[in-house]
């Protein structure tokens, strides 16, 4: 009997152990939880904000609900071809061509996986490049140039080269085998379950209200409102709306945006927009814990020496009233969307 | 067993799996010739080629840029520059210890202290045992290949005792190492906003840390393996109680320091010698231990600075030895000098974990200016956390005192402490991803 039970529980450990090799399963079984609404077995990581997700600070389960973003209505232009670089904060929430006035074609690369565009430009459509970062992300991306220095291609064929597909079966094969992401797949298929997140809120209340200390990378707003990602607060981090950037820091950057600008120029481009998204902190909370927030945003948005047409959503950001991102997660909710979204609309239509 | 230790090796690099593949054909077949060979010379040439397989691969991935830096760094002064690339690959994971180890058996076959083995799965499986594979215990022929030809038997006796070892590794890595690497790692990363007191204070953690997650991870290896019935070798027996830097060495990383000891320090004449050979001998190998863990003049200094220590050691203890003295033999005498000999281990510490020479000085430097007036900078954490740290090291330091093993004898007793060392693992444990110290090794 005892034989016939550790076999069982081997096959069933096996079995947890080949479904984890796999991402793409592994995904497919967390978009099932993630829409779930079954008490138990759904997936609490992204349904209740990322960072929620990320930190399980009890009193924080606040749904984020992502409401449908609706096409964009009298739009006059026709025949543009839409090129995005870009991370979660397009990807994630508005990567179809319908709301993007007169997009035939919308086609993105991920910035944070260092994807790369390969283009092949129709010369008898409006060609453009979507440049969007999110203010956390903009230094570590424009900074690394051996990125963005090689960010755009002309090709014969339009696609997107990306570092995670290795081709070939060598590659499937060691990909499976010894997936470098089996921890997390691991952690996703036993741990993730809607059960065990009382189990989560208590490990944080522990830590937090008797240690004094959060590990998870997120912090509790001063008015209690919303959640921050703490690279975004903590000054010593790169990501940090409180690092001091220094001028010559910000002439780079302008610099480094410049050569994407005069390359996608010389590769055929028609027009090159570029946006950077704040981090919440930046809006909500510029005086954090007696910081001062650095500016960066419009530092290089109203730098002269920039070449790109900016969309500028820090502006309307700060005199909105509305609430423009989820409490509990990293990014816009559709209240945000839509004042992007509108401006990006608005530069394509001219 | 073969094929589990193969597929994890194989996680972090697939294709060095060749590598290491390679040196066990060649250790394999010389120990087979060792063995049948008459001829001493022979049999020298044999146990040189086997060696100079291993020392060169080590040499190569773990020295190469070191070596390179340090001559083009001497060619530098004549304005020229050595013509060797900088090469850049990922270091085999473990290859310190499984090298030491494949030396063992060829070493031990060549003394005749141990037969050659003829399975060639077996003699892999003795080089790739995956509980101890990437950061030992360094295992020796005689201890462990004789367990793989025995049919493994489940015995649940083995089980608990593995399982509670493995449990207590995994505290002291994830709740204290990983905890206290926190606040460590914090003014390290900002010396020159810190003060001699909050640097003793670093420092001293430290040394916690290191013990935690290093025996942590024998723990963790030796339990796992004894979960499977196989008894591996004891790595650490409360090297901070040492009274003496002598003691703390045979308690430290004890399968390190008994390699060393029996494989070099002994060759050279270990201390049937005159005594500044003896001296010679131990700053020798102590020397080699430091490079043994990186190719970094810090970890030189370190090892030179325990050889040192005990070279000091040895000295006084022959001035006492002439004099007829001894030190009484009470806890008071005994608690100051563990105490004493704890402050030296974690002054060599801060060239442990420095990354360079200027930073471990400064570092000093800074301790030099202590003062009881300083005020601890906490930074990011809250003085009750680091009051925490220090009942979690007080709880260490009593469990380890009182119970080296915890016992499983009684079912009770041990499902009730399992199940509250895993809790405290997940409500206490940090989980960053920190790696092991001494996996870099």
């Amino acid at each position: 009997m005892s034989k016939f039970f550790g076999s069982v529980i081997l096959a069933v450990l096996l079995a947890i152990y080949l479904i984890s090799s796999s991402s793409e399963l592994t995904k497919q079984i967390m978009l099932k939880k993630g829409q779930s609404d079954n008490k138990y077995f759904a997936s609490d990581s992204y349904r209740f904000g990322d960072l929620f997700g990320m930190s399980y600070i009890p009193g924080f389960k606040i749904p984020a609900v992502r409401d449908h973003i609706k096409p964009v209505k009298n739009c006059f232009a026709n025949n543009i071809n839409v090129y995005a670089v870009c991370d979660s904060y397009v990807w994630d929430f508005v990567a179809d061509k319908k709301l993007y006035c007169g997009a035939d074609t919308f086609i993105y690369a991920i910035t944070n996986i260092r994807e790369k565009l390969h283009v092949k430009l129709n010369p008898k459509k409006q060609n453009v490049l979507l440049l969007e970062f999110s203010e956390r992300n903009v230094r570590g991306i424009v900074n690394d140039s051996t990125y963005i220095d090689n960010l755009l291609t002309s090709s014969d064929r339009s696609y997107v080269e990306s570092p995670e597909s290795d081709s070939g079966i060598y590659a499937s094969i060691t990909n499976y085998l010894f997936n470098k992401k089996i921890e997390k797949n691991l952690e996703l298929n036993t741990w993730d379950y809607a059960f065990l997140t009382p189990v989560k809120n208590l490990k944080t209340y522990i830590n937090s209200h008797l240690l004094h200390k959060e590990d998870n990378g997120v912090e509790i707003a001063p008015d209690n409102k919303r959640l921050l990602l703490k690279v975004t607060t903590d000054s010593l981090q790169d990501a940090s709306s409180f690092q001091n950037v220094s001028d010559k820091e910000v002439n780079h950057i302008v610099d480094r945006l410049n050569s994407v600008y005069t390359k996608a120029k010389l590769l055929g481009y028609n027009n090159v927009l570029l946006s950077i998204i704040p981090n919440p902190v930046s809006i909500y909370y510029p005086n954090l814990r007696g910081q001062t927030y650095n500016n960066l945003l419009s530092r290089i948005q109203n730098s002269p020496a920039l070449k790109l047409k900016v969309i500028d959503v820090y502006t309307p950001y700060k005199a909105s009233a509305q609430s423009l991102y989820y409490p509990t997660d990293t990014h816009w909710n559709s209240n945000g969307i839509y004042i992007w979204l509108n401006q990006v609309n608005a530069a394509l239509a001219n | 067993m073969l094929a589990a230790s193969c597929y994890f090796y194989m996680a972090f690099v697939p294709a060095y799996i060749l590598i290491l593949g390679f040196t066990i054909v060649i250790d394999y077949i010389a120990g087979i010739y060792l063995e049948s060979v008459q001829s001493k010379p022979a049999k020298r040439a044999i146990l040189i080629i086997s060696l100079v397989s291993n020392i060169g691969i080590l040499a190569f991935f773990k020295y190469f840029n070191f070596f390179n830096h340090t001559v083009d760094s001497l060619l530098g002064i004549a304005h020229t520059h050595t013509p060797l690339p900088y090469i850049t690959f990922l270091l085999p994971i473990g290859l310190s210890f499984h090298t030491f180890q494949a030396m063992s058996y060829t070493i031990e076959v060549y003394r005749g202290n141990h037969k050659a083995e003829k399975h060639f799965g077996i003699y892999a499986l003795y080089v790739m045992f995956y509980p101890q594979l990437v950061a030992g215990p360094i295992e020796r022929p005689q201890n462990i290949l004789f367990q793989f030809h025995t049919k493994m038997k489940y015995n649940f006796s083995d089980m608990k005792a593995g399982l509670m070892q493995m449990a207590f590794g995994l505290f002291k890595k994830v709740v204290i190492a990983d905890r206290l690497g926190e606040f460590v790692d914090q003014v390290y990363a900002n010396p020159h906003s810190s003060n001699g007191k909050t640097m003793l204070i670093a420092s001293i953690l430290y040394s916690f840390q290191i013990y935690c997650d290093f025996s942590g991870y024998s723990d963790i290896g030796i339990g796992a393996a004894r979960t499977m019935g196989f008894t591996l070798l004891k790595n650490f027996n409360t090297p901070y109680f040492a009274t003496t830097i002598g003691k703390f060495w045979s308690r430290w990383h004890i399968s390190l320091s008994t390699w060393f000891r029996d494989y070099l320090y002994i060759p050279l004449g270990g201390n049937r010698v005159t005594m500044l050979r003896n001296f010679f001998n131990i700053m020798v190998v102590f020397l080699i231990s430091g490079l043994w863990h990186g190719a970094r003049n810090t970890f030189i200094i370190w090892g030179g600075l325990h050889g040192f220590l005990l070279i000091a050691e040895n000295v006084i203890n022959r001035v006492l030895k002439k004099y007829q003295l001894t030190f009484p033999d009470n806890f008071v005498v005994n608690l100051f000098r563990t105490l004493f000999i704890f402050l030296l281990v974690t002054l060599a510490w801060i060239f442990f974990r420095s990354p360079n020479m200027h930073s471990a000085l400064q570092f000093i430097k800074t301790i030099t200016h202590f003062s009881i007036h300083d005020k601890i900078i906490y930074g990011q954490f809250h003085p009750l956390y680091l009051a925490f740290i220090f009942v979690l090291i007080a709880f260490l330091l009593l469990k380890e005192k009182y119970y080296l093993v915890i016992p499983t004898g009684n079912n009770k007793v041990f499902y009730f402490s399992f199940i509250t060392i895993m809790l405290c693992c997940y409500f206490l444990g940090i989980y960053n991803s920190s790696q092991f110290i001494y996996f870099q090794f």
